[in-house]
């Protein structure tokens, strides 16, 4: 079975579109004087861009073992620094975050989530499932574990929004822009609240590409 | 998220899935359930994009805090036509309906735990009382419970190979691990159907009375007991909800009964969620029923 084209589209465009706003947030901070955080940054691009080629064939991008390997590399360096930062409580949890995020990515190229392999989508249409000859698409291998990790992503995308602060409990900045916060150091961090927005959509994102798989 | 599963797209998902729900339904039931099957059949892509949208849409409500009590506010309005038109009624109008075949209902669950949670300021024993109050806690936990333990009794439940035939009906499309866990399982209750549900439906109605008994080891045993069956049921009976074939629209009522359990976990430092009369007269000039029995509570617990 196959998700409706415009669905996969739009969360593919979704993705880019992520993928192209830390981009720009790499781009603009330093010239604007703001602080950013360079590795949720780095790593919202290249999850985007991966990402979004898992949902929809014409967003793909590089080779599957490229992007395994790079992810494996970016696991291996967030390990290792949630490993000597531990100490640091405020950055342990974004790091070990990170670190989670580079093994879903490695889980998802290794276990074959892809976009479908159907030709056209089945969405409206009797596919006969449960039955002989029924339209399948090409299911994940080690699904049990996409579960696991469905569930932790879903789960990491409820504690996000639920430490999300509304914009008038911003505590401190009310002469400031609404989504402006500022660092130990007194500097205006860029936009810290749509960092959060990102990350809750790139989860989501990824749980949805481990259950369309799930067939 | 499970509703945007390809499959809930197709033409295939309102007569599987809906039409599960009226199988043995009487007909005030199984009659709009059909016109909904139906009308799903007709629409199958604008309609799921709706429901996914708006339990997406309840979901974000309930975990951003500013929002929290739209969310359950929403839940509860949302619940009652997943209930009826989607389970309906937890198949609690059929005569197959037991606890290890989903009843009462996930939907119905979803709309206790936005009760029982609601957001509250009140102090109290846990946090399934603070809101409703001690005496409506207890009869929301007996009233789950105890029509668990009773839907045991039924005959379709105790027949001899019930409990072997839903265990192994879980096994379609599982991984191998799975599929062996569950073949030992059916197995091992093949033809033992009646002592199986007899002795599952004592153990959840010693779950609850717990909340009933006015001592702090007996109400935690009672909800260590019951997150263990919820365990139990969910992995057994329920097959995990399903979700190996990408058709599950819902977890299923396990992991729902096992935080109802913990929502009655009693607080540190407090008392079991059983009210007194003398809590009662407090209760009624705003004091928590729950927090101000706490007394001869923790006098009995010493």
């Amino acid at each position: 079975m196959n998700a409706p084209g415009w669905l996969t589209a739009l969360v593919s465009t979704l993705m880019i579109f992520v993928a192209g706003y830390s981009a720009w947030r790499l781009a603009v901070s330093r010239a604007w004087g703001r602080v950013t955080d360079y590795e949720s940054d780095v790593l919202h691009f290249a999850v985007g861009i991966a990402a979004a080629g898992l949902v929809a064939s014409w967003a793909h991008t590089l080779p599957r073992s490229v992007w395994t390997g790079l992810f494996i590399a970016g696991g291996v360096y967030f390990a290792v620094r949630t490993y000597r930062g531990w100490a640091d409580h405020a950055a342990r949890g974004k790091l070990l975050a990170h670190t989670a995020c580079c093994a879903i990515l490695v889980y998802m190229f290794l276990a074959g989530v892809a976009p479908s392999t159907l030709s056209g989508s089945t969405a409206g249409e009797y596919t006969m499932a449960g039955m002989p000859g029924m339209i399948v698409d090409q299911t994940i291998t080690y699904p049990s574990i996409g579960l696991i990790f469905v569930v932790g992503l879903c789960f990491y995308a409820v504690v996000v929004l639920n430490q999300m602060q509304p914009p008038e409990e911003d505590e401190g900045n009310s002469a400031l822009d609404a989504d402006d916060r500022v660092t130990g150091g007194g500097s205006l961090i860029l936009a810290p609240r749509s960092v959060d927005v990102c990350r809750i959509a790139i989860v989501l994102v990824l749980a949805y590409a481990i259950l369309t798989k799930l067939v | 998220m499970l509703k945007l599963q390809p499959f809930m797209f197709t033409k295939d998902f309102a007569p599987m899935t809906l039409g599960a729900a009226s199988d043995g339904a009487p007909f005030w039931l199984a009659d709009p359930i059909d016109w909904a099957k139906n009308l799903m059949s007709g629409h199958p892509v604008g309609l799921m994009i709706v429901f996914a949208l708006v339990e997406l849409a309840i979901g974000f409500a309930i975990a951003y805090r500013p929002t929290v009590r739209y969310g359950l506010l929403a839940c509860m309005c949302w619940v009652p036509f997943l209930w009826f038109f989607a389970e309906g009624f937890g198949g609690l109008a059929s005569t197959t309906a037991g606890p290890l075949t989903g009843a009462p209902g996930a939907s119905i669950l979803y709309g206790l735990l936005a009760v029982l949670l609601w957001p509250t300021d009140r102090p109290g024993g846990s946090e399934a009382v603070r809101f409703v109050g001690a005496r409506a806690a207890e009869i929301g936990w007996v009233g789950v419970w105890g029509l668990l333990a009773a839907l045991c009794f039924r005959p379709a439940n105790t027949a001899a190979d019930a409990v072997s035939t839903t265990i192994s009906g879980n096994s379609t499309g599982t991984p191998t691990w799975y599929t062996s866990l569950l073949n030992h399982a059916a197995d091992l209750t093949r033809g033992r159907g009646a002592e199986v549900s007899i002795t599952l439906g004592v153990l959840l109605a010693l779950v609850a009375v717990s909340v009933l008994v006015n001592d702090r080891r007996v109400l935690r045993a009672g909800l260590v007991l019951g997150i263990v069956l919820a365990a139990l049921i969910w992995i057994f009976g329920e097959g995990f909800g399903m979700p190996y074939m990408g058709m599950a629209t819902d977890p299923d009522t396990g992991p729902l009964l096992a935080v109802v359990a913990i929502a009655f976990w009693p607080a540190a430092g407090s008392l079991i969620a059983r009210s007194s009369p003398a809590s009662a007269q407090t209760s009624a000039s705003g004091v928590s029923a729950a927090s101000t029995s706490r007394a001869p509570q923790e006098g009995s617990a010493a």
